[in-house]
């Protein structure tokens, strides 16, 4: 009938049940019988009267009767008037009651194929003759037959019905013939069923049931009672699970039937397989979808707050980066200052503000470039080479600082910076450079060593000693002290000898001076202030009383501000240390600076400069005033220095103070000798002159500046060079004609002419960064010189090559034709590679 | 790109830190790199501007880029 529907045994009692009306078991099942009979004996009529027909019909009767049987215990009579029509024949069937009863439990064993309409047929033919012989069987277990036999019946018809496939029919007619046969002999005769696929069992065991599901009415009759009693739970349910199906719909009745059974009929267990199956997935699947709900919202939660916290990383840099450039300078003032206050109380800083505002300024202007790289770069003042402390060294030598102070804080800084870290060379630097400038000679470079110290490592054990050294006696004592200090460094050894001689010159200096430590101080303000000429004019007035207390105050100042940025300052200082030295070489006595800052290591460009400066103007112009203002601008640029340099510039500076080292080095060795100095010195003076234009004016301004100045030129050309082009060098890192025609073809849009500033600062960090990676590659790999591969890492690093872009294709892309050549081996004729492939 | 950037090599080698000597190969690399980050430099910047309806970039427009393509161009 519903050929469409799944053949099951479900299915096919439905239609039984329609198709058939309702009769009572006996009763009714006659009159019924004998009215249903009469439409069966008609289409008997009409089918050819053979014994197999006969059969056929009598067994299909028998069949509808047990079903409709079943039904009726049930109580469901909706189609059982439907099967009162086959009652008739089921009574008969009753006879053959175990044949119908096997039959339909061969259908349920196995799927029904059939469609009910031709089991109808069939089955009324085929429970026919059954009937006779079952009858007492039937009466037996007539429930469990009538059971048995709706659902194989009905399993049956709609499998048979369901499969639409004609091909049953045929063999289903087969199968009757078959299954009569056997239901006859069947009591006699175990026969083995053929495994008959076909929905209905009527099929006997003989090889006709091709596809009935029908098992073997033997054996199904040696286990029937087992089966039986199995059955009627199966075929109740299924009964009841078909009859729900009817009445729910067709498409959605086999679904609907799952749950519903499921749900319904606890005792449906064993039947609706699908259909509890259809119930249980709907609960796991309900609990899944509301687990999975929870989860995804869960999930997003999450997802969110990583978002939120991954978009802040980014942010937070950005913003922290912007802060570090643009507040560093103010951060640095206040945390000196409060570090310095915190750290010294005993260090009064007298000058503090003086410099401060010196500080200030100058750190603004020169920091501001460099502090933003050094700041994103390295905060703490990472100084990976004692360059770099070096460098603020030199730096600060060369602004100046008493020549004792420079070695003091030289050997300070030395011994710190050898113990400790090359910041403290810095900081001894810059406080050097600070010294040479003005301020006490070795109470600036005990306190800017000091002061290193103390940013550095011990800082308060450092300055107790510049601060002792102060308050012992500025001049004779701290001279001494440190010079004894600087002796006993081995490096200073050297500084030890210009220290002395020095200390000799600032004696007569240190009153003025106000010890070391504030000249220390004031070399690292005086590398700021260097940039600003004006002050120092100023702060020679200031000089003596100021000075002292600024250098209490630079030292404790210093000691933070060592830590940090030095480079910056050290390269202002650079700058500033021409007008600085003009100042200081008067004022003190640059060569025992410069000797310590020289012993420091690496830092001799500013400090040689600076003493020499010193040198020359302290013995040409023994002018205590002159020094005073030179200390005093070297303890304010010191400040400066110090407070830039503390805090981030240390690399930044070393960086530049790196170039001027790498200069000054080699001044360095000429520098031991005090005489000899003179013309390092003077290299190294035209050198500041050079590099630092700004301070030049501010430079001829003083009288002393100027007398050094003239002094310098002469040396000045020689160095002069070299100053520019590791200015100019460092200014432009690309020539702008080249950045600009490449900008312009790769933006490939109109670019304004204000972009190539930027891009130059840009193109500058990038090959600070370029040049960082790549040598830590090669260094990495134990080698000295940066190979083709270190680059192909970087690429790969960054992202520009990986599997899917090898390197040759970007550099067949970008590079000219004679670069390539070089780096993708070419195959010429004569199995000649070009370039010789090296392995 | 079709001239030569020159002073690719001091540059490098005075921003190292400590000494290295450059590869002849790896200076032409060395220029892919550069020319690299300014493509990437210039695409963004364009990006911005055109962000901003403009038809020609201008400093801020590559200032405002700037950071994040160093940042990327790390290693």
């Amino acid at each position: 009938m519903d050929s469409t529907e799944d053949l099951t045994p479900r299915i096919l009692l439905k239609q039984i049940l329609i198709t058939e009306p309702p009769r009572t078991p006996v009763g009714s099942s006659e009159p019924q019988a004998a009215g249903s009979s009469e439409p069966r004996r008609s289409r008997r009529d009409a089918e050819p009267k053979t014994p197999q027909n006969i059969l056929r019909r009598s067994l299909r009767n028998k069949i509808q009767e047990n079903i409709t049987r079943k039904s009726l215990p049930l109580k469901r009579r909706t189609a059982s008037a439907v099967l009162r029509q086959q009652a008739p024949s089921s009574s008969m069937m009753f006879d053959d009651g175990e044949t119908p009863r096997h039959l339909l439990r061969n259908i349920l064993q196995t799927e029904p194929v059939k469609s009910p309409v031709v089991h109808d047929k069939v089955a009324p033919a085929e429970l026919q003759p059954p009937s006779e012989d079952n009858t007492v069987t039937r009466s037996r277990s007539s429930f469990e037959l009538s059971g048995l036999d709706l659902p194989d019946v009905t399993m049956g018809n709609i499998a048979s019905a369901a499969k639409g496939l004609s091909r049953k029919r045929p063999r289903q007619s087969l199968n009757v013939t078959a299954f009569e046969k056997r239901l006859k002999a069947a009591e006699e005769e175990p026969e083995n069923s053929i495994g008959d696929h076909s929905s209905l069992s009527l099929s006997s065991s003989s090889s006709l049931s091709l596809k009935t599901p029908f098992v073997d009415v033997h054996t199904e009759k040696r286990g029937l009672q087992r089966r039986v009693s199995r059955r009627r739970k199966i075929t109740e349910e299924e009964f009841c699970a078909a009859r729900s199906k009817q009445q729910m719909g067709d498409v959605s009745r086999e679904a609907l039937q799952g749950r519903e059974v499921g749900g319904e009929d606890t005792n449906l267990a064993g039947i609706t397989l699908g259909l509890s199956k259809l119930s249980e997935p709907d609960v796991t699947v309900d609990i899944v979808n509301c687990q999975t709900a929870l989860y995804d919202q869960h999930d997003a939660l999450t997802s969110n707050f990583s978002i939120t916290a991954t978009q802040d990383k980014p942010a937070v840099m950005a913003t922290q980066l912007q802060r570090d450039i643009q507040e560093e300078e103010e951060h640095r003032d206040e945390e000196r200052q409060k570090s310095a206050e915190e750290e010294e109380e005993v260090v009064t800083n007298m000058e503090e503000d003086e410099g401060k505002e010196n500080v200030d300024k100058t750190r603004d202007v020169s920091l501001k470039p460099e502090e933003k790289d050094d700041a994103v770069g390295f905060q703490t003042f990472d100084l990976d080479d004692g360059a770099e402390a070096a460098v603020d060294s030199q730096s600060e030598d060369v602004e100046g600082g008493s020549e004792e102070e420079e070695a003091a804080v030289g050997s300070q800084a030395e011994d710190e910076g050898v113990e400790q870290s090359p910041t403290e060379e810095e900081t001894a630097a810059d406080s050097q450079s600070e010294d040479v400038e003005g301020g006490s000679e070795e109470e600036e470079a005990a306190v800017g060593s000091q002061a290193e110290d103390e940013g550095v490592e011990q800082s308060p054990t450092e300055e107790e000693a510049a601060a002792d050294s102060q308050s012992e006696e500025e001049a004779a004592v701290s001279p001494q002290a440190e010079d004894e200090g600087v002796e006993d460094s081995p490096e200073d050894a050297a500084a030890a000898s210009p220290s002395e001689e020095e200390e000799a010159a600032a004696g007569s200096q240190p009153e003025d001076e106000g010890g070391s430590v504030v000249g220390v101080n004031q070399l690292q303000r005086d590398d700021e202030e260097k940039s600003d000429g004006a002050d120092r004019q100023t702060d020679q007035d200031y000089n003596d009383e100021e000075r002292n207390q600024e250098e209490e105050r630079h030292i404790s100042r210093r000691a933070f501000r060592s830590e940090g940025g030095l480079i910056l300052p050290v390269v202002k200082a650079t700058e500033g240390l021409s007008l600085i030295k003009s100042k200081s070489y008067s004022a003190l006595g640059l060569n025992t600076s410069l000797e310590r800052i020289q012993n420091q290591t690496g830092k001799p460009d500013w400090a040689k400069p600076s003493l020499q400066h010193l040198d020359e103007d302290s013995w040409d112009v023994n002018d205590p005033a002159d020094r005073k203002n030179a200390s005093f601008h070297l303890l304010r640029v010191s400040h400066d220095a110090e407070v830039s340099r503390q805090q981030e510039d240390v690399e930044a500076a070393a960086e530049e103070a790196g170039e001027q080292e790498e200069e000054s080095d080699e001044e360095e060795d000429d520098n031991e000798d005090f005489p000899g100095k003179t013309p390092a010195f003077v290299r190294e003076k035209i050198k500041f002159f050079t590099s630092s234009p700004p301070a030049s004016p501010s430079v001829s301004k003083n009288l002393p500046a100027s007398s050094a100045s003239e002094a310098l030129p002469a040396v000045k050309p020689k160095q002069a060079r070299r100053r520019q082009t590791g200015l100019s060098r460092r200014e432009t890192v690309l020539p702008k004609t080249y950045l600009t025609s490449v900008f312009k073809h790769f933006a490939k849009t109109k670019v304004s002419a204000d972009v190539f500033p930027v891009l130059n600062e840009i193109m500058d960090e990038f090959f600070d960064r370029v040049a960082e990676d790549l040598e830590t590659y090669a260094a990495h790999a134990k080698r000295k010189t940066i190979e083709v591969e270190d680059v192909e890492l970087l690429l790969r690093r960054q992202g520009f090559v990986n599997d899917k872009v090898p390197v040759e294709v970007l550099i067949e892309k970008y590079l000219r034709l004679d670069q390539r050549k070089i780096l993708i081996p070419i195959a010429t004729s004569g199995n000649v590679v070009i370039p010789k492939i090296r392995k | 790109m079709l001239k030569k950037p020159s002073k690719l090599k001091s540059t490098i080698r005075s921003k190292a830190k400590g000494k290295v000597n450059i590869a002849a190969g790896s200076e032409a690399m060395i220029e892919l790199l550069t020319l690299l980050f300014l493509n990437r430099l210039a695409e963004e910047a364009k990006a911005k501007a055109l962000e901003e309806k403009s038809a020609t970039i201008r400093a801020h427009h590559v200032k405002a880029v700037a950071k994040v393509v160093l940042r990327k161009a790390r290693g």
